[in-house]
């Protein structure tokens, strides 16, 4: 049997008056072939006629079509209404009218390149992080519930505490399950090198909430989130891999974390990790331990069927106002919120991510207006094309149609360039935004982006096809062989739409510039904030130690000594509650002498446990007083060291030093008394862009922890002294491990990430936007100028200086760019707050950024003029008039 | 206006079809060029010079349904035009006087 995919392509290709008998007459021949050759010679020679066929047919200017281009047989083709042979003329018209044109042709496939490229990226982001959903199972009724303090500032979600937690689950049937968890990490030792191992405490197993089962063995369970039971764990799929080589006997073996010995009980499944990266999951058996004022657990939880997050949030209110009632002295003005997972995970990264694809979306626009204005020009400039081909009996529709099939080719090539570029951005993405965008790894130019970047071009072909369509439609097409398209009247209609477009794009760019400048002026000011202590030539890293204070003391204060003594070391301090890094405890802070403070009333400060060293490690400036001595570590008074902001909450009036304070715990306020002893000056220690907070640094021999930061700076590369302390760690405890080793340098270029990320992009978005823009002014200029040479060629001959000719193109140029500037300004004035929560430092209407803006663009503005009007200058009068 | 001159594939396409008779369809044509000149004959180049040949009104062409016994289906149908007999003839006279006296080697 001959192909039947060979004979359908033919089918395909062949003009409709030739396909029956040709398709007929070729099956005789390939019988014949057959008969004297065989099937397979028969048909290999089928395939090669197709072939032929094909390259016959349909190639530009195919010998078929030539040869069949009898009058009669025409008209009876338009007759019957063969469109794709109309679309394919069109085509190959568009494709060898761009052909004469490769630097036309290449700015306006390159523009929209650009701009679907650029689209195509930052939606492959939005669309990869926002619009799919978390990879779990059902992730759409997970939740995680939250306490917002109604008289704290701030829309943070804050921690809850267990027993709140206990009454939310238990009171709220919208729930179907909720969990509290903390994250910790101890030292994993019994393999090898010893290492910190994320380690998630729960309330009880997490697999019930996922809607998951276990690879092997059982979850954990509530009864087993209590003091005296047995102590379990389930493990990570991974982590059953990487230290069990998936042994089926894993369970009930045991592992020791931080030298306690838990059996494991269970193996998740694969790819389950949730918090993100845990390896282990274990009971919390201090859970009923803790008090309500104890903000220690996040949650997570699943709705019940046919629950809705604001059905659970209604009852959450409820528990709250009856908690409030029961438990004043913790609960008043304390509500719970109700979020769905994905919204946490995503925060604020959701408004960035809109603004960023709305500034790629500006681009894409400017791109479009702009090749709409080439094409404009050149379609002006093709007046008498169109008039010839109008005289000779093409209709108004047919030549609009031609008009969008030029600009669909435009748009569908542009859109594959585009896409090409997008795999790269994408790429480019996903590396700049790492830490900054959460899960940015499931980025990826996917089906859905595929689609989104077909859409673009349909809708691209339509912004930019239309416009020069519709102004062709306008023509008078005879008038316009009579004026064989020069004279004015063609002018006139094509200029009020260039001149709109041109206002457009010019108001587009500068939006997106002020946007830019608004980012690049606060990426600037996080950079000049005074953090209040010194970055430079410090390293960091973090311990985990158990054991009773005393021990914890010895150990820290032996490995400070001994990390002393390493050469180029300065000086090393620890603290619990490092500025900018992980970990610490606010509570309200008593002063010894006053009353408690009424619930709702209490002001919190940040409780930080430093080793005597610390501060004068860190050059925090002592304001009065005096600071930590190695005597008050283990000395029988514990003491503390306050900061400004703590005295202007506390002691406004008063002089603090000798004051004595308590800290609140769940307990009361039991704890010992700590003594003032000197005032040190405000750092930025929760983030560069929070104000300094009140503050107490406790002398860390007398309140812990166990998990300390350990500070070092060294004369000169401070990280060049980590392998030596490394050897001192080591030496000290072989079983414990290093973890977040980072300078403080990197800590705060970590901070400044998000800002700096967003301020690229947009920045290089506002770029283009003013290229293209600048493109697109120096397009209607030039085009202008080849117009009017006539023009300029009699007043150069009734003597006007080349001044006056440079200042006429250049004010023609001027005007829309001054209109689109103060429209793009007003623009601006109004959209810039939706940046507000980017920037820092600065309002939206930054009187410096909206300076700068207008300078910037007019000059480019005025570059991208003078190149037409340097050229308008050298036109010769004589010739200009002769060629008329 | 088509030149009026017969190419060197019109003149053989333009001969095999006279020696189909009164008329003949693309099959018979092919079939005698591959026999008479002893090459493989692409079809679409053969279509093609038909219908040049009907441009330039050596050849009329016509759409026929073949007998049910031929299988019934349509094929198109060529026959030379008195102007193409013309044509070949006056080629033929061309040649032979341009060959008198010729010999090989």
């Amino acid at each position: 049997m001959r192909s039947s995919a060979a004979a359908r392509i033919l089918r395909l290709v062949l003009p409709r008056s030739d396909r029956r008998h040709v398709l007929n007459e070729l099956g005789e021949l390939y019988e014949c072939r057959v008969r004297s050759q065989g099937r397979e010679a028969a048909d290999r020679w089928y395939r090669r006629q197709v072939r032929t066929f094909v390259l016959r047919v349909l190639l530009p200017g195919g010998r078929w079509r030539r040869a069949s281009k009898d009058p009669g047989e025409n008209r009876e083709r338009r007759k019957t209404g063969n469109r794709l042979d109309v679309l394919w003329q069109d085509i190959r018209l568009a494709i060898r009218s761009a052909g004469k044109q490769p630097v036309f042709s290449a700015t306006v496939l390159l523009t929209i390149a650009l701009g679907i490229g650029a689209t195509t990226s930052v939606f492959s982001v939005v669309n990869g992080v926002m619009l799919q959903p978390l990879p779990y199972h059902d992730s759409g009724g997970l939740v995680t519930v939250g306490v917002d303090f109604r008289d704290r500032p701030g829309d943070i979600l804050n921690d809850m505490s267990p027993p709140d937690v206990f009454d939310v689950e238990a009171g709220s049937p919208a729930l179907e399950s909720l969990v509290g968890y903390q994250t910790r990490s101890p030292t994993l030792t019994g393999f090898g090198e010893p290492t910190l191992v994320d380690v998630t405490l729960v309330s009880k197993g997490l697999f019930e909430t996922f809607h998951l089962t276990p690879t092997l063995g059982r979850d954990l369970r509530a009864e087993e989130a209590v003091a005296n039971a047995p102590r379990v764990a389930v493990i990570s799929h991974g982590f059953w891999q990487d230290r069990f080589g998936e042994s089926d006997d894993v369970l009930g073996r045991t592992i020791d974390l931080s030298g306690v010995p838990v059996e494991i009980v269970g193996v998740a499944p694969e790819a389950f990790e949730f918090p993100v990266r845990t390896r282990v999951w274990i009971p919390q058996r201090s859970a009923r331990r803790l008090g309500r004022g104890s903000h220690t657990w996040q949650t997570i939880g699943r709705l019940a069927a046919g629950a809705t997050v604001a059905s659970a949030q209604a009852e959450a209110d409820a528990i709250a106002a009856r908690l409030s009632n029961t438990y004043p002295e913790s609960n008043f003005e304390k509500e719970f919120l109700v979020v769905p997972l994905q919204d946490r995970i995503l925060g604020d990264v959701r408004g960035a991510l809109w603004i960023l694809l709305g500034a790629v979306t500006a681009v894409l626009l400017i791109a479009c207006a702009n090749v709409a204005n080439l094409l404009l020009i050149r379609a002006s400039g093709r007046m008498e094309e169109v008039a010839v081909r109008a005289a000779l009996g093409a209709s108004r529709g047919r030549l609009a149609t031609q008009m969008m099939v030029e600009s669909g080719i435009f748009a569908v090539l542009g859109g594959v360039m585009g896409l090409l570029l997008a795999v790269g951005g994408v790429e480019l993405l996903r590396h700049t935004s790492v830490g900054i965008i959460p899960r940015v790894g499931d980025v990826a130019v996917d089906g859905g982006v595929l689609l989104f970047a077909a859409g673009l071009v349909v809708a691209v072909t339509l912004l930019f096809g239309l416009s020069p369509a519709a102004f062709l439609a306008r023509v008078p097409l005879s008038a316009n062989l009579v004026h064989a398209g020069r004279r004015a009247g063609t002018e006139s209609l094509g200029r009020r739409p260039r001149g709109v477009l041109l206002v457009l794009e010019v108001a587009m760019s500068v939006v997106l510039l002020v946007g830019a400048g608004l980012l690049i002026r606060s990426f600037g000011q996080l950079y000049a904030v005074d953090l209040g202590f010194e970055t430079r030539e410090m390293v960091r890293f973090t311990l985990s130690r158990g054991g009773q204070l005393d021990e914890v003391r010895r150990f820290y204060r032996t490995l400070e000594g001994r990390i002393a003594t390493v050469p180029g070391v300065e000086s090393v301090g620890s603290i619990y509650g490092a500025p900018l890094g992980l970990g610490h405890t606010t509570s309200v802070v008593l002063v010894a002498g006053r009353p408690e403070p009424e619930a709702g009333r209490e002001t919190y400060s940040a409780i930080r446990a430093v080793s005597p060293n610390y501060l004068e490690t860190a050059r925090i400036p002592l304001i009065r007083g005096r600071t930590l001595e190695p005597s008050d570590d283990a000395g029988p008074v514990p003491v503390g060291v306050v900061n400004q902001a703590f005295v202007r909450e506390n002691f406004p009036t008063e002089d603090p030093l000798g004051r004595r304070v308590r800290i609140r715990t769940d307990q009361g306020y039991g704890s010992p008394y700590w003594t003032i002893v000197g005032i040190v000056g405000d750092i930025r220690s929760e983030s560069i862009t929070q104000a300094p907070v009140p503050e107490i640094y406790v002398s860390h021999g007398h309140f812990g922890p166990g998990f300390m930061t350990v500070t070092v700076r060294g004369a000169r590369g401070a990280r060049r002294l980590l392998p030596a302390i490394r050897a001192e760690v080591r030496a000290l405890d072989p079983n414990t491990a290093l973890r977040s080793v980072e300078t403080v340098a990197q800590a705060v270029s970590r901070e400044v990430a998000p800002t700096g990320f967003y301020m690229l992009l947009v920045s290089v978005f506002a770029a283009l936007a003013l290229m293209l823009a600048a493109i697109g002014l120096y397009g209607v200029l030039e085009y202008l100028v080849s117009r009017r040479i006539r023009e300029i060629g009699i007043r150069v001959a009734l003597g006007a200086r080349a001044q006056e000719i440079v200042r006429m193109v250049v004010s023609d140029g001027l005007r829309p760019v001054v209109l689109g500037l103060a429209a793009g300004l007003a623009v601006s004035l109004v959209v810039g707050r939706v940046l507000e929560a980017l920037l820092f430092g600065i309002t939206p209407r930054d009187p410096w950024t909206f300076a700068a803006v207008p300078v910037v663009l007019l000059l480019a503005a005025l570059l991208a003029a003078l190149v037409p009007a340097r050229r308008a200058t050298r036109v010769d009068p004589v010739e200009a008039l002769r060629a008329e | 206006m088509a030149k009026d001159y017969l190419k060197e594939f019109e003149h053989h396409v333009l001969l095999a079809l006279l020696q189909q008779g009164h008329e003949g369809y693309s099959v018979p044509i092919i079939a005698e060029l591959e026999e008479r000149t002893g090459r493989e004959v692409a079809p679409a180049a053969v279509y093609i010079t038909l219908k040049r040949l009907e441009q330039k009104g050596f050849v009329g062409s016509e759409l026929r349904t073949a007998e049910p016994q031929e299988g019934g289906r349509e094929r198109r149908y060529y026959t030379a035009t008195d102007k193409g007999r013309e044509q070949v003839w006056e080629a033929r006279r061309v040649y032979m006087n341009l060959w008198e006296g010729l010999e090989e080697g």
